[in-house]
């Protein structure tokens, strides 16, 4: 068999986890791998149907100004987009500094062989990702069209074509952040502030698609026209959608060729940049100071703050909704009439104060660092198990983190609302409450949740933070938490929304309580057995 | 100091990685723990000391019981695995101010215990730099000073001279008999028979989860050497 085929295969099985699924000792652990396949794949449905519909409802405004066009755009965009910030968050574990290189390179195969197979993993992935995402646009403009089966698999495979070229854009840029790293400390820091800066752009960017309005479209309009000539791909993307054959074999070409040359020139100096990434800053030049003494619990508070602001992938995945609720009040407060349109879009009446602590919940639901924070302890996780710690102190820490990273944004934010709403004293002090619990609620829900599903073996943070079942099941609980009530409250239609609230903040403090005495319980019997 | 009782390990697959074992570990004792790769040292080790659950037997640390009182069990030991992954991204001196914290330990007994272990380990430069820099031997050595600096009775190692260099395994051979001079005592496993035998006044041997000698090193393999008793026992048991 060709090496660089067998390197595949290899890889395949040692990520996959396909071994761990096939020689389980135990039925449970059998049914737990089923379940987790099932969740997976439902996971995966709900996207493609939520994206699908989301496009749907674009497109009918869209069909009305006749630029439907900005459908295929979209859906390109946004594949491309989230394709290359994958491909920055993988490369450094696939493409340098990867755990088994010193072994593969001690084998008799050609660099290009091995950069290739780390490719593979890469490429197929992102294109996977791409189709998911990018599809459901292309579907419905071409349901909106009336085109024929054709259609929809060049659109797949123009997708997949265009995922290429981010993977070369998110390599290249890895690069630069990884040589960076290996001159400076603090990296890590400016890479935080420089992502959260790109997706709050990104989100305005959508919620400006969300509110196209006709003086907007045709501005919407010139800047496609002028993205296409930035980005040539796209307009040709665009012609080949509506069959051009020759605009598919150009972009077919184009795309296939540059990957080919990145690959060519990457090969030829892997190893130099793998040699070279594997030199990390080292100032060598530390004199004994005066420490500084600490408490165990402040001890352990700051071994996760400072485990959490090392970690850029951790940082990007689990803080992003505390940015999200200054986001919504920055928007709410400038922009007081889309306040009044969402509130009119609703399909239940709904008072100021109750979408308020919705937005603030949904943002907390998405600020979870506890779900993946046990899976990152990963090969560490001998030290605190050695160390005479309760685990009840190990949890505790753990919650504290993400406390400090909800609650003090969401009081801010829920001050903020009052003085420019105008709420009521009660209103103010249901809005905190309903808002803390649900800190609490969402941090010891994630921690009971990643107890149950731990992924303490990885070779990249990606896994634990990304594609663990712990983080996907503790956002489903996050998003049902706030579904329940939500629904309850559509169905029931109370008269004095302070007194639902009222109901609402007993119910998550209940729910809180009892989540604490079962991670005292179960949760630390749990925690033994890891 | 460190009393296994009968003690049994079956993982979930139906392995009896640990079968029935038994020995002491006495204040003053350096205890090598011998036997081939998967013979059930690691799994031996990780009971002593309380990272993983047995089925049968006891485990007594200082007449404390490791399963019911672990964590006083723990505040008089230090346990250092085979391969120490440290936090990577924490600087030594954090991860040593870290360790120091949750075991209570004085600032100036810290800062005096740090200067001494790092000063003699030679890596004080190194401290200020993240864990992820170091090379495998400073790893091993960072984790080594982090067992010391809270003066622990009872060190439980796991191939604790793998990755050193020569003059860092003298320093820590000095470092343990001073341990045991002071009353303390060291439990360790190695496939280095030769330092077993030079380094440790009591030596038991492990074959498939049982124990299959255990007592003085003297006594123990008698008029030949350790290498030559160990494959005797292994081959002919």
């Amino acid at each position: 068999m060709n090496r660089t085929i067998l390197l595949i295969k290899a890889q395949l099985i040692n990520s996959s986890g396909i071994n761990k699924l096939l020689k389980s000792s135990t039925k449970g652990e059998k049914l737990k791998a089923g379940l987790l396949s099932g969740l997976v794949i439902f996971v995966i449905l709900m996207i493609f149907v939520q994206m699908s519909m989301y496009a749907w409802v674009t497109s009918d405004f869209l069909t009305g100004k006749g630029a439907l066009d900005i459908l295929i755009i979209a859906g390109t965009a946004l594949s491309m987009l989230v394709c290359l910030f994958m491909s920055i968050y993988k490369a450094p574990g696939y493409l340098f500094a990867f755990r088994d290189f010193d072994m593969l390179m001690s084998l008799p195969v050609s660099q290009g062989a091995v950069l290739v197979s780390k490719l593979f993993m890469i490429v197929s992935t992102n294109a996977g990702l791409a189709v998911l995402l990018g599809f459901p646009y292309l579907m419905v403009y071409g349901i909106k069209t009336s085109v024929g089966m054709a259609y929809y698999f060049a659109a797949i495979l123009l997708l997949i074509l265009a995922s290429l070229i981010p993977v070369i854009a998110g390599a290249v840029l890895s690069l630069f952040i990884g040589r960076l790293s290996s001159r400076s400390r603090h990296t890590n820091l400016f890479l935080i502030v420089g992502t959260f800066v790109l997706l709050i752009l990104f989100m305005g960017g959508m919620f400006s698609l969300n509110s196209l309005t006709t003086a907007n479209i045709e501005n919407m309009v010139n800047i496609i026209s002028s993205l296409k000539a930035i980005y040539y791909p796209f307009g040709l993307i665009t012609a080949a959608l509506r069959m051009d054959i020759i605009s598919i074999l150009v972009f077919a070409v184009i795309s296939i060729i540059v990957f080919i040359i990145f690959v060519w020139l990457f090969a030829r100096s892997f190893k130099a940049v793998n040699s070279q990434m594997q030199e990390k800053y080292k100032a060598s030049d530390y004199k004994m100071t005066d420490l500084q003494v600490r408490t165990t619990a402040m001890a352990l508070f700051k071994k996760e703050v400072s485990l959490y602001f090392s970690s850029y992938i951790y940082v990007i995945n689990t803080g992003f909704g505390a940015v999200m609720m200054v986001l919504i009040l920055v928007m709410f407060i400038f922009s007081r009439s889309k306040l009044d349109e969402l509130t009119a879009a609703l399909p239940v009446n709904m008072s100021m104060d109750l979408i308020v602590t919705m937005a603030m919940v949904f943002c907390v639901a998405l600020t979870c660092t506890t779900a993946p924070s046990i899976s990152l302890e990963g090969k560490n996780l001998w030290i605190v198990k050695s160390l005479p710690l309760k685990a009840m102190d190990i949890f505790r820490s753990k919650i504290l983190l993400n406390l400090v990273i909800t609650a003090p944004i969401l009081v801010i934010c829920s001050t903020v609302f009052t003085a420019v709403l105008g709420f009521s004293i009660l209103e103010y002090l249901l809005i905190v409450a309903v808002g803390c619990s649900y800190c609490v609620f969402i941090a010891v829900a994630g921690l009971i949740i990643n107890l149950h599903f731990p992924k303490l073996e990885w070779n990249t943070q990606v896994a634990a933070v990304k594609q663990s079942a712990s983080v996907m099941l503790a956002l489903a609980t996050g998003f049902l938490s706030i579904l329940l009530p939500f629904g309850i409250f559509a169905m029931v239609n109370p008269a004095n929304p302070v007194v639902f609230q009222a109901f609402w903040f007993i119910a998550v403090a209940a729910a809180d309580a009892a989540a604490l005495s079962y991670l005292k319980g179960r949760g630390t019997a749990l925690f033994k057995a890891l | 100091m460190l009393r296994i009782e009968k003690l049994s390990k079956i993982y979930k697959n139906g392995k009896k990685a640990v079968d029935n074992l038994s020995l002491e570990v006495k204040p003053g004792d350096i205890f090598g723990f011998i036997g081939h790769n998967g013979a059930g040292k690691t799994t031996t080790l990780k009971c002593a000391t309380g990272l993983l659950d047995f089925n049968e037997g006891e485990i007594f640390i200082n007449g404390k019981s490791i399963k019911t009182e672990d964590l006083e069990c723990k505040k008089t030991m230090a346990f250092i695995p085979d391969n120490p992954d440290l936090y990577e991204n924490m600087t030594g001196i954090q991860y040593l101010n870290f360790i120091a914290d949750i075991f209570t330990v004085s600032k100036k007994e810290r800062e005096e215990a740090i200067k001494e272990y790092a000063d003699a380990f030679e890596i004080t430069s190194s401290l200020g730099d993240i864990i992820s820099a170091y090379s495998h031997g400073m790893k091993q050595k960072l984790a080594l000073i982090s067992a010391f600096i809270h003066r622990p009775g009872l060190l439980v190692l796991d191939e604790p001279f793998v990755g050193l260099d020569p003059k860092a395994s003298h320093t820590l051979k000095g470092f343990l008999k001073e341990l045991c001079d002071n009353g303390g005592a060291v439990f360790f496993s190695t496939h280095v028979l030769e330092v077993a035998e030079k380094l440790c006044n009591k030596i038991a041997i492990i074959k498939a989860g049982r124990l299959i000698a255990c007592g003085d090193t003297a006594e123990v393999k008698g008029d030949s050497t350790l290498e030559e008793i160990f494959m005797e026992l292994i081959d002919n048991e």
